[in-house]
């Protein structure tokens, strides 16, 4: 059986007169990369640190393959960290920062050195061992941070924001490079971030926190494309909003919205009532240009081109814009000042009964 | 004049301010005739008899004793209270702890050297100790020591990237490894200046030991001093080259050992 299993129960941690996190239970299983994505503020930092045992909760549990690790102190817990600032020993070469934990276990000899090469291979160092962290540049340094703590070969691995400090070619090559990591060794991996990118990118399972709650738990394709709330739709991906009331819940669902053509939507799950308040989110690139599902004619307010793709913005009534994203494979589809129509289907609007945009 | 000479013209007028007197101190070590303000010619006899004046040697000894001792201990006391005052949070009494350190360093010599000196003098009228001499000598210049020391510790401390402790941590260090191996070696730099610090305070101080020495303890700076207002003499200039020498060969260690930290960072 796989190792490395971590939930927490009611898990809660106050700092003075502000709560952090609020009775978060989540579970992740043993050997897969789970991402734990959100603001500043959301506690997912106050998270990682509570287990890596740096804090201690004020109320809940925290359990690693089942057992109860809240008395067990940070030296002790089969968990190891790879810090946001790597946080290597000045003070020591590479092959001695990597060494360090394999010899507080008291590894030595032979054996230690065989574990350090393992390490360095692991993470390509070849070579650098006996270069001081300052000798040695920021990618370099993240590669020795990941070969100390997969070093310890810890059952669970936690890893906080990684590609923060990296520049953008970098942290390509870094996503990759984890993706094999996780690959190779099996070890649970745990990746805090307030990138979605990263996240979606990166992990297999993504748990998003909201004001010291879980928000929601799933594929990075279940946030995306069935966001449990508007919270979740608004921090993964790009959303445009539309605030309305239902009109209409037979067949479809018929939406107004002030000032334009009503929305067609069907949702999963229960519709709203009749005469609700709701919200309408549409991911920019579920918008087509020509006709279909709500069809309506739009005024091209601006193009901003990206390369692979390009953004419109779009004027459906006076106040009323859009955002659709469209591939650039045929050019730019069309240009600012044209009127083209429109269309999306229904089953792509996102439907928050009850929120206000 | 153009700016640039001017600017050059101004650094050496501060320059001649701060060290031409201590050139000329070093220049006349080297004079031949007993004159200290006649040239007469360049001679090192005046080392040769400062090396035979047997007070001046013994009180030498004495200085360099109580200077390592009191620095030594001003280093373990102060580095402890710059430790206590960093790290461990908001403790009762840690405003007046921070407080009753910067007093030692703000109040007057004189005052301090007083105050030590009734304190000593209280003690031994009620326990027959310590008596006035070296010992209290040192432990005078370890109560100072000891304020400098614990404001440069407590000054790295401040810096300290907590996470490189939270990192061993993780790592398995137990807390008293994490201190021994990450904590300590890298506020040794920080204590290392500290223990200098110190070593060069009571190396050079007259006021604090006039006070508390004794009629047995007499220190260099006490009768340099002394020796100076019964007029000026050659081997004085030869004794003061030479502490001079030492003083610079500390700040240089001292300098060294506090920058090591920043091509660390």
């Amino acid at each position: 059986m796989k190792q490395g299993a971590l939930s927490v129960e009611g898990l809660t941690k106050r700092f003075g007169d502000t709560v952090v996190l609020d009775g978060l239970g989540l579970s992740i299983a043993a050997g897969g990369f789970t991402a734990l994505l959100g603001a500043s503020g959301s506690g997912k930092t106050t998270l990682l640190r509570l287990v890596a045992g740096f804090e201690a909760p004020d109320e809940g549990r925290i359990l690693l393959d089942g057992a109860d690790v809240a008395d067990v102190p940070a030296y002790a817990r089969p968990i190891n960290l790879v810090f946001q600032s790597y946080a290597l020993f000045p003070h020591m070469t590479v092959a001695d920062n990597i060494a360090f934990g394999l010899r507080r276990e008291g590894i030595a000899g032979e054996e230690l050195q065989r574990r350090v090469r393992e390490a360095m291979a692991l993470v390509r160092l070849e070579g650098l061992g006996e270069r001081r962290p300052r000798e040695i540049s920021g990618g370099q340094a993240q590669r020795v941070a990941l070969a100390r703590a997969l070093a310890k070969r810890p059952k669970l691995l936690l890893l906080d924001e990684p590609m923060a400090a990296l520049d953008r070619g970098l942290r390509e090559h870094t996503r990759s490079e984890l993706k094999r990591l996780h690959r190779t060794l099996g070890t649970t991996f745990v990746l805090v971030t307030h990138d979605q990118e990263e996240a979606l990118a990166l992990a297999d399972r993504v748990a998003l926190l909201d004001r010291g709650r879980l928000a929601q738990e799933g594929t990075p394709e279940d946030l995306y494309e069935r966001p449990a709330s508007l919270a979740v739709a608004r921090f993964v991906g790009r959303l445009n909003l539309l605030e309305g009331r239902v009109a209409d819940s037979g067949g479809a669902l018929t939406i107004e919205v002030g000032g334009i053509a009503p929305i067609e939507a069907r949702p999963s799950g229960d519709y709203p009532p009749v005469g609700s308040t709701v919200a309408v989110g549409i991911r920019p690139e579920r918008i087509d240009f020509g006709a279909g599902d709500n069809a309506r004619t739009a005024v091209v307010s601006e193009v901003t081109y990206l390369g692979e793709q390009s953004v419109y913005r779009l004027a459906l009534a006076e106040g009323v814009e859009i955002r659709a994203s469209r591939p650039n494979r045929d050019g730019i589809a069309a240009r600012v000042g044209e009127r083209i129509t429109v269309s999306w289907p229904a089953a792509a609007a996102l439907v928050f009964p009850g929120e206000a945009a | 004049m153009s700016g640039r000479s001017l600017r050059v013209l101004a650094l050496g007028v501060g320059f001649a301010f701060l060290y031409g007197p201590i050139l000329w101190i070093v220049a006349f070590s080297f004079n031949e005739g007993r004159l200290v303000t006649l040239w007469s010619g360049f001679s090192t006899r005046w080392y040769g008899e400062l090396m035979k004046n047997q007070r001046l040697v013994e009180a030498a000894g004495l200085s360099l004793l109580i200077a390592v001792a009191s620095a030594s201990v001003a280093t373990v006391t102060g580095a402890l209270a710059g430790f206590a005052l960093a790290r461990l949070g908001r403790f009762r009494g840690r405003g007046l702890v921070a407080a009753a350190l910067g007093a030692v360093l703000t109040l007057p010599e004189v005052i301090l050297g007083l105050a030590l000196l009734l304190a000593f003098v209280s003690l031994d009228a009620w326990l027959g100790w310590p008596g006035r001499g070296a010992g209290t000598i040192v432990a005078a210049h370890a109560t100072l020591g000891m304020a400098y020391v614990a404001l440069v510790v407590r000054a790295r401390l401040a810096d300290f990237d907590r996470s490189l402790e939270e990192a061993a941590l993780d790592l398995g260090a137990t807390p008293p490894q994490v201190f021994l191996r990450v904590t300590l070696p890298l506020t040794l730099p920080a204590i290392g200046g500290g223990w200098l610090i110190a070593f060069m305070l009571s190396l050079d101080d007259v006021v604090l030991a006039s006070f508390v020495a004794g009629p047995g303890a007499t220190t260099l700076p006490m009768i340099v001093f002394s020796s100076v207002r019964l007029g000026l003499n050659p081997q004085i200039n030869a004794l003061a080259t030479i502490m001079v020498g030492i003083g610079a060969l500390a700040v240089m260690a001292g300098i060294w050992l506090l920058g090591r930290k920043e091509r660390r960072a």
